[in-house]
């Protein structure tokens, strides 16, 4: 994979392909990540984790920690859901750190797909309970999510994933967000939409196949 | 609200792992692409690409977690065991399925929501509390409602009245009117078997206890079985594991 690569070829400060840019900043702001040797992926530490090495799990968690609380607080936009739900993950990931295959993706891949599927888990969760139970509706957090999508999408100064947005057609786009930030399915983006839900598959298809490509992320 | 698909799956599971990877499917799509990508080796690849292509949408909002999150997590991962078996679920690498599914049906329920935004914590919490007491009185609906299902009634000595629903696997027990047990005590609930009793609960605010005033106890046990008696007896604030006083009141089946 080449986020993989990523983080053995580049370096620091000298990105050397925009996926380097993007990959070299998305985990600025691990406040310890400078203890992890340069030669020591996070893919190397999760294997040792995996094994029951606590220190190299601390080492992971500070190489991934703001990726998922990151993805989290994406979905969920508030700090306290996006908290707990981070320390679900952590934990799920030291857990099953002994089924991590690096040939299968990333330890990064690895931990944000887990990070947004328990973000989903926790939203669907929640929109089921109001479906029962009215009555514990707190309707003053309610946005209309074009505005949240947009504040989401500010807060990406990761000017490498903005630009393959960017090249998206504007009815990708929508879905695509709407789909990953909004944790909504197909189907919810295609009522949301009023769009047939054939079209909306065919764009959210679409349209992460071009982000991947445009991002770099092979085959 | 747009027409969905049928849901008799007849489209290509194939078209869903663009969707699959950002999570964006319901329950029955789900496993149609996992079932497509056990058995495709190809489907297998393209779907890791698209999911690396979307944790990368997820470390672009990367933010930094609350500081008090790494001692907390780095504290439970000594207790937490770790998995020995390989993963069982080919297209959910490393995620064992771990709570039951949601049926299509009610899926469709909850897509037919917009919001998206999310109650508070706060309110989280409220709701599953809600759901604990819901699923607790109707248990005890459904002991009141069994044909097996003794009532068994006492006076307590001093002041006071229990009264006790036996089943074949659980009770329901309630106090009323007793007397304050005196400062550092308790009164705790034993469920007596073949003669030996078995610490139940102390009777003050917890999980089990339905309702807890100074006076006023409502109980319900699951160690209760057919045969078995309730006692009551006055413990030391914590209560005991073996009695240390004689009961005060012993409900039994006829």
């Amino acid at each position: 994979m080449s986020e993989r690569a990523t983080r053995q070829l580049a370096a620091p400060g000298e990105p050397t392909c925009p996926t380097l840019t993007l990959m070299a900043t998305a985990s600025r702001g691990a406040p310890d990540e400078a203890d992890v040797a340069p030669t020591t992926s996070v893919d190397d530490l999760l294997e040792r984790a995996a094994g029951g090495d606590q220190q190299a799990f601390a080492q992971v968690y500070d190489a991934l920690s703001s990726g998922v609380f990151g993805t989290c607080l994406a979905v969920l936009r508030d700090r306290d859901h996006a908290a707990e739900v981070t320390q679900e993950v952590m934990l799920e990931l030291w857990r099953t750190a002994p089924r991590f295959d690096r040939l299968r993706g990333s330890a990064r891949t690895w931990a944000l797909t887990l990070a947004h599927r328990r973000a989903v888990d926790r939203v669907r969760s929640v929109q089921a309970e109001r479906a029962r139970d009215q009555r514990v509706m707190d309707t003053h957090l309610e946005r209309p999510f074009d505005v949240v999508a947009e504040e989401v999408e500010g807060t990406m100064d990761r000017a490498r994933v903005r630009q393959c947005l960017g090249g998206l057609t504007p009815t990708q786009h929508e879905a695509v967000v709407l789909a990953y930030y909004g944790g909504r399915t197909y189907r919810e983006v295609a009522d949301h939409l009023a769009t047939p839900v054939a079209t909306v598959k065919t764009r959210i298809r679409d349209g992460l196949i071009r982000l991947r490509d445009c991002l770099g992320v092979e085959r | 609200m747009t027409t969905p698909d049928p849901p008799d799956g007849t489209s290509d599971p194939r078209d869903l792992l663009a969707a699959y990877a950002l999570d964006a499917v319901d329950d029955l799509d789900r496993r149609r692409v996992e079932d497509l990508v056990a058995a495709d080796p190809d489907a297998a690849r393209e779907l890791e690409t698209l999911r690396a292509t979307a944790a990368v949408l997820g470390a672009a909002t990367s933010a930094a977690p609350p500081p008090e999150l790494r001692r907390s997590v780095l504290d439970r991962i000594s207790e937490e065991r770790q998995v020995t078996a390989p993963a069982p679920v080919v297209g959910e690498r490393g995620t064992p399925r771990r709570r039951p599914r949601r049926t299509f049906w009610v899926a469709v329920a909850a897509a037919a929501l917009v919001a998206a935004a999310v109650p508070s914590v706060l309110a989280w919490r409220q709701t599953q509390e809600v759901h604990r007491v819901q699923a607790q009185q109707q248990e005890v609906v459904d002991l009141l409602a069994d044909p097996h299902a003794q009532v068994r009634r006492a006076d307590v000595p001093g002041g006071g009245t229990v009264v006790g629903v036996l089943s074949r696997d659980r009770a329901l027990f309630t106090a009323s009117g007793l007397q304050e047990p005196g400062a550092g005590k308790v009164y705790q609930l034993w469920v007596v078997r073949d003669g030996v009793p078995v610490p139940d609960a102390v009777m003050a605010a917890g999980a089990r206890i339905v309702r807890a005033t100074p006076d006023d106890y409502v109980v319900l046990t699951h160690r209760y079985a057919a045969g078995d008696s309730l006692a009551v007896t006055v413990e030391p604030t914590g209560g005991s594991l073996k009695p240390t006083t004689s009961p005060i009141v012993v409900l039994s089946p006829v």
